[in-house]
This record gives structure tokens, sequence and C-alpha cells, in this order.
């Protein structure tokens, strides 16, 4: 059986476009249009994937996650307006695997649904240990990073950032998310020395690091790895 | 006994002209109160003025004439009163003959902030009065002024309420449309994409083409209005963090590119990772909109550049292209609220007045400047620093 969504989301009209862009791809989908209808069909339908809108009429859309993931690790994509950051912010560190900002394109809808579909296949097998991109090559294994066809030295918090980046590779990642999982510790002012991080990342890493191939700054929220 | 006469003689004149000056003085006095208790009482400048004339003709017996010149008309209004009747007269007076006019009589111009309010004429034998009694005199004109300098200033304030009650009631009315635009312009971006992958023909696909750009340019211009309504309120409150520059303009780049892949954007920063306290959404929003000008304002073949530089307090973020420019006459106004350009080329690249104005609201609330101008090559520069 293919993938079943379900789109919670109180605005009948957006609710329809997403449920059109996801039929366009041969998809199936469920509407709810409040938690409460939400969470109904959650304990009633095999769905594989939440496509969620953070402000419902009858429940805050960060308990639904809360909820859902004390019993079910299935990929959930929040919707927010772009005035919301902290409630996306507040949602992906609650459990939410991606989100997108109002008004998205489908291209932008079908690339997060296709990078949440790769994780959650490549869960079942091995953990990815070489990953090659245009002029990239790491392997993971042997803590070793080619750029260009040369070998770039890693320290070793550099190397476990970005090997967390890879592993969730297309997925965004929260400051403190990545702080939490390489630090083990996720205070505020941690960030500033996260940023450092990044900056000396991007710079062994991408041939302009104004101009991002690989590490994706999301403003306010987190860090991306991808390949644009 | 002479002598005694003689010293006595002198002490009594001496007591006599204390006791004159004395009593003087608290007819002074009881003139003063007079006056400044009537004028306190006053609601408008329009009767303080009928009310510092009626306390002149009392206390000088005479005729008085106060011409208002506040208003910026070629008559003046000339207010007389009367001592006998005690009647108020309105007249006029043109302006050119005011010297001649106020040369026949003892006139006082009553100043308010640098700025002449009336002229109050009294007959010329008051400057006689003045010489022995100057202190009275500049007293009583000194309380008339304060009086109209209060009045003033309650105009003033009401107005200034009266105008913040509109501004407040204006953005309410442009962030609750904006708002209700929203949903609408996100279905209707989508439902054309949709289009956009469905249709075969191409005259078809040129317009859905067409719905679906202006819809995000329409998005665009809801967010920045949404974002100008918030900043004018001051609800806005900067939250600033240090930020990497590098992170931010990558960002911006990141978003402009998405809409207008064809066009190539190039970048200069310096080597080191520079941080710069900021609210990084409002400044990635501040580089969207320059960003998006330039495209407005380019071809493809064209170049758009981000430069950053520093000085050694500030961090200066350039953002130019090799377009069609600005026009000269309108650089100074090019930051105002909605200005848009008379360029020829305005019709077909709509919006860039209020991206413009929220580039500048947000620089400032950042304690920073922004600036535009052409280049000597041609195109235009906005640039804008932030503190170090």
């Amino acid at each position: 059986m293919g993938p079943l969504f379900l789109i919670v989301e109180d605005d009948l009209q957006i609710s329809n476009f997403i449920k059109f862009s996801l039929d366009s791809q041969g998809y199936s989908c469920l509407e709810a249009s409040t938690g409460k209808a939400a969470l109904n069909a959650l304990a009633n339908e095999p769905v594989t994937t939440i496509i969620l809108d953070l402000g419902l009429p009858d429940m805050d859309g960060l308990e639904i996650i809360k909820k859902v993931r004390t019993f079910s690790d299935l990929p959930i994509i929040v919707v927010s307006a772009r005035d919301q950051d902290a409630e996306k912010v507040e949602a992906l560190d609650a459990g939410a695997d991606d989100y997108l900002t109002k008004p998205f394109s489908i291209k932008e809808l079908l690339a997060r649904i296709r990078v949440i579909f790769r994780h959650t296949g490549a869960q079942d097998k091995e953990v990815q240990s070489v990953y090659k991109f245009a002029d990239l090559e790491i392997d993971l294994a042997k803590h070793r990073v080619m750029v260009r066809g040369k070998e770039v030295h890693f320290t070793p918090i550099e190397f476990n950032v970005l090997a967390l980046l890879l592993k969730n590779y297309g997925k965004v990642l929260t400051h403190k998310y990545i702080l939490k999982e390489v630090w083990g510790s996720a205070l505020d002012n941690d960030v500033q020395s996260l940023r450092v991080f990044m900056a000396n990342i991007r710079r062994k890493l991408e041939e302009n690091p104004a101009k991002p191939r690989y590490i994706i700054t999301e403003v306010g929220v987190g860090y991306r790895f991808a390949d644009e | 006994m002479l002598l005694a006469a003689i010293f006595s003689s002198t002490l009594t004149s001496k007591l006599i002209s204390a006791k004159e000056k004395a009593n003087a003085q608290e007819k002074q006095a009881q003139t003063l109160y007079e006056i400044t208790s009537s004028l306190a009482k006053t609601r408008s400048i329009k009767e303080v003025i009928s009310d510092s004339m009626q306390c002149l003709s009392n206390l000088f017996g005479c005729d008085v004439i106060c011409i208002i010149t506040g208003e910026d008309s070629k008559k003046l209004e000339a207010k007389t009163l009367q001592k006998n009747t005690g009647n108020l007269h309105n007249g006029e007076l043109d302006k050119d003959q005011l010297n001649e006019f106020i040369a026949q009589y003892y006139s006082v111009p009553i100043h308010v902030q640098d700025k002449k309010v009336c002229i109050i004429c009294l007959p010329q034998e008051v400057a006689d009065i003045k010489q022995e009694n100057g202190y009275l005199l500049d007293s009583v004109f000194m309380q008339i002024t304060i009086a109209i300098e209060r009045e003033y200033l309650n105009k003033e304030k009401e107005s200034a309420k009266i105008e913040t009650e509109q501004e407040r009631f204006k953005s309410n009315l442009l962030r609750a449309v904006s708002h209700d635009l929203r949903t609408p312009l996100s279905v209707i971006t989508g439902a054309s994409e949709i289009l956009l992958h469905r249709l075969d023909n191409p005259e078809d696909i040129n317009v859905a083409q067409g719905i679906f750009e202006d819809s995000i340019w329409l998005t665009r211009f809801v967010e920045n209005i949404l974002s100008l309504t918030r900043i004018q309120e001051g609800r806005l409150n900067v939250v600033t963090q240090l930020e990497a520059v590098e992170e931010v303009i990558a960002e911006a780049i990141r978003q402009v590119q998405k809409h207008s892949p064809n066009h190539n954007i190039s970048v200069n920063i310096p080597d080191n990772v520079i941080f710069v306290n900021m609210d990084s959404k409002l400044i990635v929003q501040t580089l969207i909109n320059l960003l998006d000008n330039a495209v407005k304002h380019t071809s493809p073949e064209d170049e758009i550049n981000v430069a950053v530089t520093l000085d050694s307090d500030k961090v200066w973020f350039k953002v130019s292209d090799s377009g069609t420019g600005i026009e000269e006459s309108s650089i100074d106004r090019i930051f105002d609220i909605f200005y848009l350009t008379d360029n020829h080329r305005t019709d077909a690249k709509r919006g860039m007045g209020l991206g413009l104005a929220i580039c500048k609201a947000i620089v400032n609330m950042h304690g920073g400047e922004i600036y535009a101008n052409n280049n000597a090559t041609g195109g235009a520069s906005f640039y804008f620093f932030l503190k170090r």
C-alpha cells in the first residue's frame, strides 16, 4: 500500500490545494480541519505522513506533535505563516521533521516529502557511510572529507557537526538539536559558538561561503545540508 | 533744633516716599494678580487675546488693538477694544500696510516658539509709562505670552493626539486587510502553479505564468505592508543578537533566486567571519527588498553584486547593479513611503516605494543609515551600515 497523507488544516482552500498537489503525484490523502478530527483519523487510519498547520481552531498544533510523538515516529511536516518563527522552532524541537512557510510552492512541498521518504526508507537499511556530491566526498567511517579532489582536515567537533547534518540530509536541524547532539548541552549562548563552527565548516566545503551550495542556513531556525 | 527739624523733615519725606512706593508696588502687584488670574481661566488663544486686551485697557485706560499675524493670508485680522464701550470690534488689515500701521502705536509683538502670534498696539503715551514703570509693563506682556504659549501647546498636543489615532486606525486597517489577503494569495499562487504544470498549450501556460508571478509579487507586497505597520507602531521590537553576516546574505540571495533564478548575483565579503548585532529576519528582509529592487531594474545579463566592507565601528552592506539606475531627481525621496519614481519603466516594475521604505525603517531601528546613489558606470547602488 502506498503512503497515506493526513492534511491537518482549518482553511479549506489551502487544504484543497495541498490535496490537489499530492493527488497529482498519485498520493492518497485524508483531510482534517480540527485537532480533534486529526487525532481521530490517526487512531483509525493507517496514516504515514502528517502535514500540519500550526494554527488550528481547537488545539495548538504543537500539542498534536507532542501527542503523536508519544506513540509514533511518523513524519510530520509543519506549515506556518512567516511571522511564526518561534512556533516553527518549537515544533521542530517537539519532534516535527520539517517545515514549510506560507505561501509555499508545490515544488517546495514535494521536495520536503522526498526528503522525508528518503529518511524513512533509510532507517531500515544500514546507516550510509559514504556521501558523494559533485565536488565533495565524505566518508563518515574513515573520518575523511575530500573537497575538489583534495583531503581537507576537519577537527573532531567540525566533523561531528558535518556528520550530523549529512545523516539528516535535506532536513532542517534546529540550533538546539545540533548543540544537544554534538555538545550534549543546549545553552542559548552556545548558538554563538555553533555559528563559528558552521562558518569554519563552510569555509572548508564551499567555494563561496556567502553563496553556499551545501550548508544552508535557515535564519532564526537552524541549518540544513543540501545540494543546491 | 534746626538740625533736628531738618533731620526729622527729611525723615518724614523719606517715609512718605517709601509709603508712596509701597502703594504703587501694591497696585502693580494687584494689577498683575488680576491679569494672571483672568488669563489662567481662559480656554483658547482667542480668549487669551480678548482677555489680555481687556486687562490692558483697564490698566492704561485706553483703546487696545490686536493684530493676529499667525495666519498666512493677505488680510490680517485686527481686533479693536474701545475703552468707553468695552466692545470688541473685528476688522481687517492688509498685510502690506502692517508696518506702517504699527508704527503709529506703541506696538509689542508676542512671540511663541519663535513664531509671531500677534501684535498688540497701544497709544504712544504708554511708552512714557514704560519709562517710569517698565517692570509692570514687561510683566504684563510676559503673562500674556505665557498664556498664549500654554494654549498653543494644548492645541498642538490635541492635534498630535488626533493624528496618532488616525495613524493607528490606518495601520490597523492595513494590517487587517493584509492579513486576510494572505490565505487567498497562497491559494492563487498554488493553483496557478498547478495549472503551470498541467497545461500544454504555450499560450495557456503564459496566462498561468502571469497569474503565478503576480501572486508572488502581491504576496511579498502584503508581507511588506505587514512589517511596515508593525514597525511604525513600534510593536516590532528589535531583538538583536550576534549573527554571521555571510549567513544572512546567503539566506537573502537564496530567497531572491527562488523567484529570479536567471539573474546572477555575485558576492564579495571579507575572508573573516563577521558577527554583527542584528535582528536577522529583518536584515534578511532588507537585503531581499534591495535585491528584488535590483532584479526589477536589470536584465539577466546585467550584474548584481552584494558587498560587505568594514569600517572601524561599522559594517557596510552594499547592493549594486548595472541596470537602469535611479532618476537623479528622485534619489532624495526614494526611501519615502509609497514614493514611486516617474521612471519610464515604473509601470512594469511596481512597488519599489514600499520595499525601500521598509529597508529604511529597519536599518534606522538598528541605529544604522541607508543611502542610494547612481554608479558612475551605470546602474544604482544602495548601501547601509550597522554598528559593530
